[in-house]
């Protein structure tokens, strides 16, 4: 706890409400379309495997392919907004957990850049017949892989900056892979991917076949299929969420949280009631109630973490209180006593001191030679010192060249006239 | 002090930082904003003259700039956000305090270009000639609008100046470098996408009917493009020592900058001579010489690369301007922490500190706290390879206790005298006794 970094002493450029509620609504769009990324990716290569079989499955999947060249691209812009947003909520505790995972948290830039050339090598590959099989595929699986991996990385450290009492065990995203509820959390993470997807593609091809009577059956078809998921992906949230939910580090639980997951699976359970219902009864409930259902179960896990946030963030964002109150109290009273030395005409020895001495000693070569060899070199040459200083050359081999000191002419000629007085060297 | 910190190894933080920086703005500049300008005159000369398969290799290339902006190029857009929380976060949490707001304005003007990107591109054929050339024109505002704004906000983060005084963003913004900035910027994406849009046309051998015609067009674009891009670079190099001149009053600075600038002026004119030639041998000759005639446009990539540096050497010592050093020391706490001590600070240093004896180890820390930022062991601007400056103990404390005038450009040295003593210590056993050096020297781990 003792070395998260004192607060930056700055005015936030917003009402700290704003920030937050900027982090949350962002962070809910923009993980909408990393899910759709991820499941969708999925989709478009498994889907294509069946395909060999079922061309219904071959078209899904070039669909879905098309639909993540569009997802991938908002998911990355969007989520810049919500990256702001907590650097400034959070600036101490976020880029902590930054810099312990550094490594690994840098490689997503170039991680998630390979995986959108893989997709779109396995998208402009698809129909190329000059290409093998494996050779198409591998570019999807590897895009896949990708995705899988990364989630870790952000969840390792958006949990890691929880725990401020964790940082002086955990040195490396590998550790803090360890830390409480990761990997519950990626794996409620990774199962949501495949259950919005399963929305996503019901309302999407909903609103595709809409305008495409004719290949009713296609849509119809995919629309079920993506009703499928949704059913048995969201089921399986039920075990992923209480294992989750068990694993939760107690200081982050409180009972807004638990009463955010009550109505959260209120509304999961509404729209699954609804899909079953389509699906296995008659088709009764239109999409867009269904979707908003489930958008709302989203916005509440979105403010369900941001609950987290601030409950495990509550002990040590008062000790960071303390301590960054306690560092402006101590250089407030120290300012009050300090009085910077204002400008004054210096000595020629005041300069030399001040702007030679890093290089040159009067009676020894340091950096440069001694003062006693320039002092006899230039006895009889006021004005080639002076023109040597303002425009230094390089003239011993042994010597690196002189930087061309910061002072004025006449301060100059106050050192020239200063090093030419001493009683040396002649 | 009290952030964490980060050390890359070999090559160095800033070399890190310019290496995303680079390969971001040269897509950005000449695959986004320059790749607009490219197609959307191609679609425009196609439609004009009812030309079906030059629209078609248009549409090819702009396949190819579509996927290389929207992986690599956004991508490094946002690692430059990353990279650089990581390498200084007491810098980007600072700036992200002062510039939020110009941010987030630039992130909607981001979101709404790539909208008209992706309905230009995926869009292409669903919304035929008319429609779809409209949205290549508004995609072409979009991306030039984002040049305009990241300009205006790179100027008042570089040289806030009279900002500072005045308080008022707009002074930042509208600095005096903003226009010529601009307007090397805007040519400068103009030209690389010309080369960029060439290189990657050969590539589509089905078209070569189409070849002539675009080379004809991109010679005359160059003979225009490349005196204007001249002018816009000299203008921008007149235009910095007004900056410079209020705001460092190091004349060691001013020199420094005025050889450079000498050199680098008559780099650029070589390279846009050669471009106008380049420009005149297609128009007239209608053809291209295969790798050779990308050689002008790596040129200008590198060039600009040293422009972009320019930019960032003039807020030496500073991030931000007279409050914050590029080792994230805040220049009002100079005086007390010379007084009360850096290492009061050191809990992240500890964690990776390898040194056992006290005073080495007070070093180091001091090292990776004041210093590390910019100076690597034994890679880009290693201590090592400084072994004339950093002799021995003794003259390296002396260094360390007057350099602030002699080496402007650097934060100076901040902390009590037996923190300098030992960090003294800790360069002199590092530089001069390499044999006793710690296995992991490199990396923070």
């Amino acid at each position: 706890m003792d070395i998260i970094p004192i607060t930056i002493p700055l005015e936030l450029p917003a009402a700290i409400w704003f920030l937050k509620f900027a982090l949350i609504a962002f962070f809910v769009v923009h993980i909408l379309f990393i899910n759709f990324m991820i499941g969708g990716t999925f989709w478009t290569v498994f889907f294509r495997m069946l395909g060999k079989e079922d061309p219904f499955y071959s078209r899904l999947a070039r669909e879905m392919g098309n639909t993540v060249t569009v997802n991938k691209s908002l998911a990355v812009v969007i989520g810049v907004a919500p990256l702001l947003a907590i650097s400034l909520v959070y600036t101490s505790f976020f880029y902590s957990a930054n810099n312990i995972t550094a490594p690994l948290w840098l490689s997503i830039i170039w991680l998630v850049a390979l995986a959108f050339v893989a997709l779109y090598i396995y998208k402009y590959s698809w129909d190329s017949p000059n290409y093998s099989r494996r050779f198409k595929y591998f570019w999807g699986v590897l895009a896949f892989a990708i995705f899988c991996f990364v989630p870790l990385i952000f969840l390792s450290n958006i949990n890691l900056m929880l725990y401020p009492d964790q940082w002086k065990n955990v040195y490396n995203f590998w550790q803090a892979l360890w830390v409480p509820n990761v990997i519950p959390r990626y794996l409620h993470f990774m199962n949501a991917s495949f259950a919005l997807t399963g929305f996503f593609a019901y309302g999407y091809f909903h609103f595709k076949g809409k305008n495409n009577k004719a290949d009713a059956e296609y849509y119809n078809r995919a629309q079920r299929l993506g009703i499928k998921w949704a059913l048995v992906a969201t089921a399986l949230q039920l075990v992923f969420g209480v294992i989750n939910y068990g694993t939760l580090p107690v200081v982050a639980d409180s009972l807004s949280v638990l009463t955010l997951i009550v109505i959260a699976v209120i509304f999961a359970g509404v729209a699954v009631f609804m899909l079953a219902n389509n699906l296995f009864v008659k088709d009764t409930f239109r999409p867009e109630w269904v979707l908003v259902a489930i958008l709302v179960v989203v916005s509440l896990m979105a403010t369900l973490r941001h609950e987290i946030r601030e409950n495990a963030l509550r002990e040590p964002k008062k000790i960071l209180a303390n301590k960054t109150e306690l560092y402006r109290s101590r250089l407030a009273t120290f300012l009050k006593t300090y009085s910077p030395t204002g400008e004054i005409q210096l000595t020629g020895e005041a300069i030399f001191q001040d702007v030679c001495t890093a290089c040159h000693a009067i009676d020894r070569k340091i950096v440069g030679p001694s003062m006693e060899f320039a002092i006899k070199k230039y006895s009889d040459d006021r004005n080639g010192m002076i023109e040597f200083i303002s425009n230094p050359r390089k003239i011993d081999p042994a010597f690196p060249v002189m930087p061309k000191p910061p002072i004025s002419g006449k301060e100059v000629e106050l050192v020239v006239d200063y090093l030419l007085s001493l009683e040396v060297g002649r | 002090m009290e952030w964490p910190i980060f050390q890359m190894p070999f090559i160095g933080n800033r070399m890190l930082i310019a290496v995303v920086a680079l390969i971001h703005v040269v897509i950005s500049h000449g695959l986004a904003v320059g790749g607009s300008f490219f197609i959307v005159s191609l679609h425009y000369k196609s439609l004009r003259e009812n030309n079906k398969r030059l629209g078609e290799l248009a549409y090819r290339i702009l396949r190819i700039f579509f996927i290389i902006t929207t992986s690599v190029g956004a991508l490094t857009g946002v690692g430059i956000w990353l990279t650089t929380a990581t390498v200084s976060p007491v810098t980007i949490g600072s700036l992200l305090h002062i510039f939020f707001w110009a941010w987030f304005t630039e992130w909607i003007v981001f979101v709404v270009e790539l909208v008209l990107l992706m309905l230009y591109y995926l869009g292409w054929k669903k919304y035929g000639d008319a429609t779809g050339f409209k949205i290549g024109l508004f995609y072409l505002a979009a991306s030039w609008l984002t040049m305009m704004l990241i300009t205006g906000i790179l100027g008042a983060m570089l040289t806030p100046g009279k900002w500072l005084v005045s308080g008022s963003f707009w002074d930042g913004f509208f600095n005096p470098s903003y226009l010529p900035q601009l307007v090397s910027r805007t040519f400068l994406a103009a030209l690389l996408s010309i080369g960029f849009g060439l290189f990657i046309m050969r590539f589509f051998k089905a078209y070569q009917d189409q070849y002539p015609v675009v080379w004809r067009w991109a010679g005359k674009s160059l003979m225009i493009l490349a005196p204007v891009f001249l002018f816009g670079v000299l203008s921008y190099y007149h235009s910095l020592p007004q900056q410079i001149g209020h705001l460092i009053p190091t004349a060691l600075m001013t020199l420094k900058y005025a050889a450079y600038a000498k050199i680098s002026k008559i780099i650029f004119m070589a390279i846009v001579g050669l471009m106008v030639l380049f420009g005149v041998i297609l128009f007239i000759k209608q053809r291209d010489y295969g790798f050779i005639s990308f050689v002008p446009v790596f040129l200008l990539i590198i060039a600009f690369g040293s422009y972009e540096r320019v930019r960032e050497f003039i807020r030496k010592p500073y991030t931000v301007h007279n409050y914050l050093y590029s080792n994230g020391i805040r220049v009002q706490e100079e005086p007390f922490l010379n007084k009360i001590g850096v290492s009061e600070f050191s809990g992240w240093v500890e964690r990776s500190a390898t040194e056992t004896d006290p005073q080495l180890r007070l070093g180091e820390k001091v090292f990776k706290m004041e210093c590390a930022i910019c100076h690597t062991y034994s890679g880009l601007n290693g201590i090592t390879r400084k072994p004339a400056v950093l002799q021995n103990a003794e003259i390296i404390d002396n260094f360390l206790r007057t350099y602030k005038r002699s080496h402007p450009y650097m934060p100076p040295f901040i902390g009590r005298d037996s923190e300098r003593q030992a960090l003294a210590a800790y360069l002199d056993k590092i530089v001069n006794h390499a044999n006793a050096q710690p296995a992991n020297t490199e990396g923070n781990y």
